[in-house]
């Protein structure tokens, strides 16, 4: 199962210990998920964890070494009927690349939570892990 | 037709099928075109830690229902 994870995602990772964000890092492995994400959005996530203190910039660069880049898609040969934002390059590479994109993004992706786009499943990393146990798939450590 | 308003208006009265073939053909010049990625979003720190808190009370309320 791969997994897109967006810049929200893991700043949360990076900032907090008691997330489920960094639940989701810490179960890819035995899971079997594989984490995935583009230059842009570890572009952002630099920008933007440039304003909190230690540990937290260490630990987004431990996080970062398990994460598979992928290519950032900017168009895609299927029409968006909905608004999409700032965040156009983030959805289509996730569409392009992922089973599931995984944000906390709801500016953004809040009309979109709990939905598919071409197939695409886009959940928040709390909703992901708790259909993981439903499906008796994956338990909180 | 040379304007932005008339070129909307007239797709505007297009069949559904034929707005979609629209769409997929600005998609693909867009593609031909080339189309820059925009700056890296700065998020607020309201917003930040609203997801923070957000994310953490997700896992809490797995933890206790495991």
């Amino acid at each position: 199962m791969t997994l897109f994870l967006d810049s929200s995602v893991l700043i949360a990772a990076a900032a907090s210990t008691e997330g489920a964000s960094r639940e989701v890092f810490q179960s890819a492995s035995r899971r079997g998920w594989r984490l995935i994400t583009t230059p842009y959005a570890v572009a952002e996530v630099i920008r933007n964890l440039a304003g909190f203190a230690a540990p937290v910039p260490a630990t987004w660069v431990r996080l970062r070494e398990r994460l598979v880049l992928v290519d950032d898609v900017l168009t895609i040969d299927k029409p968006a009927v909905f608004p999409v934002n700032k965040d156009r390059s983030i959805l289509f590479s996730a569409l392009a690349t992922a089973d599931v994109l995984l944000t906390l993004d709801r500016a953004d992706f809040g009309r979109l939570l709990g939905t598919r786009f071409y197939g695409l499943a886009i959940m928040t990393p709390g909703t992901w892990l708790t259909q993981e146990r439903e499906q008796g798939r994956s338990g909180a450590s | 037709m040379v304007t932005l308003a008339e070129i909307e208006s007239a797709a505007a009265g297009l069949s559904p099928a034929e707005k979609q073939e629209l769409m997929l053909f600005l998609a693909s010049r867009l593609r031909a075109e080339g189309v820059l990625l925009p700056e890296p979003r700065t998020f607020t720190p309201d917003e930040m830690a609203g997801w923070i808190a957000e994310d953490e009370a997700d896992m809490r309320r797995l933890r206790e229902q495991s």
